[in-house]
């Protein structure tokens, strides 16, 4: 009753036994080997189409085998109302808690950069990169030339922005008489049209920025309202902020 | 014109009608078992070279027809000893032979009434 299905290697010897059978037939007409191989071929016309065909007519059986599943599993939730709408019930507590934690996190965690095209935004690594170089780790880190070139390159990613850590956790920063401590990056000239954040006051920098290797920094909004009151007339003072390990002291005015 | 020589070789050849090689297919096994090549030649023979049996779908319907019961099918050695598979005719397929030869005869019938009418070609009746 439950006869194996006819398996598609089987298929496919039928169809060579046939092109032999063929090919012998128009031999016999007088075709040289040769010919009557290509002739059994061409009246055959396409092997690949039969085979799939063949394959395809299985995957419908199948496809009604489920139906029929799914129709005796509906008529035996339909016997049993009670277990039916426990199910249902207890299925749609459970998916629709998971959605809902999932929109927030959603809306928290991934969708929550302040940038333009947050969709757009991507984060460079590499693979294979020569062993303990580059500042964060070898493979987010590329050298100047890379980051210059990948910036030349017009299509795929545009504008190509870089950051680099100026220290672990805390830069040096003096402003009027007293130093401290603060977070800070250098950034490429793009940093900030790239991910096109609003500046709020002053300006951000700008690719000529780069290229004269200019004193200017950006300060954060909060670093601004904890250190400065929010005080708008720190734009265009000066400040010191120095990092360990490079060839020299920056000399920082505070932009916003 | 080189190129149109081997289209008008098949010209006066037609292409089987949607539905009607299967009936062509239980025809011809039932005067004994054949291979699939066989029930091919078989066709193409005796429609005097007018139809054209497409040899893939020949293998599709022959294993529907299996899958269906009206043909089983077996694995033999062709006469000139050659591997092949054979298939013969079931009584369930049998009995699909009367049916679908009785339906062919009524459609025949009934689309000559049509064709070979003359009025028909007087446009329509007032």
């Amino acid at each position: 009753m439950f006869k194996r299905k006819r398996s598609v290697e089987d298929f496919a010897e039928e169809i060579k036994a046939h092109l032999e059978l063929e090919a012998d037939d128009w031999k016999r007409e007088g075709l040289s080997d040769d010919e009557a191989q290509r002739k059994a071929r061409r009246e055959f016309g396409n092997v690949r189409v039969a085979q799939e065909r063949f394959y395809l007519k299985d995957r419908w059986v199948g496809l009604d085998r489920l139906f029929r599943d799914v129709r005796l599993a509906l008529r035996s939730l339909l016997k049993s109302p009670g277990f039916a709408a426990t199910t249902i019930l207890t299925l749609a507590i459970g998916i629709g808690a998971n959605t809902a934690v999932f929109s927030v996190m959603n809306a928290v965690l991934l969708r929550s950069l302040p940038v333009t095209n947050p969709d757009r935004l991507v984060y460079l690594r590499t693979s294979n990169p020569p062993r303990n170089t580059g500042t964060i780790d070898s493979n987010e880190t590329f050298s100047y030339p890379v980051y210059d070139a990948l910036r030349r390159q017009s299509q795929g990613l545009s504008p190509v922005m870089a950051y680099v850590p100026l220290s672990n956790s805390k830069v040096a920063v003096r402003y009027g008489a007293l130093p401290e401590e603060a977070e800070g990056d250098m950034v490429s000239g793009t940093f900030f049209s790239g991910l096109g954040v609003k500046v709020i006051r002053g300006r951000g920098f700008s690719e000529e920025d780069e290229t004269n290797h200019a004193s200017i920094a950006v300060i954060s909004y909060n670093y601004w309202t904890r250190r400065f009151e929010r005080n708008p007339d720190v734009l265009g003072n000066d400040a010191v902020c120095e990092w360990r390990g490079h060839h020299d002291c920056g000399n920082c005015r505070g932009r916003l | 014109m080189g190129r149109m020589a081997t289209q008008e070789n098949n010209d006066d050849r037609l292409a089987l009608l949607q539905g009607t090689l299967d009936l062509l297919i239980l025809k011809t096994l039932v005067l004994g078992s054949h291979h699939g090549q066989g029930v091919a030649r078989s066709i193409q023979r005796q429609s005097e070279e007018a139809f054209i049996v497409d040899h893939g779908s020949l293998y599709v319907a022959l294993q529907r027809l299996e899958d269906k019961k009206w043909i089983s099918a077996r694995w033999g050695v062709s006469e000139n000893n050659r591997k092949a598979r054979f298939y013969s005719l079931t009584p369930k397929g049998r009995e699909q032979l009367v049916e679908k030869t009785g339906e062919w005869r009524r459609l025949t019938r009934a689309m000559g009434l049509i064709l070979d009418s003359t009025n028909g070609l007087q446009g329509e009746e007032a």
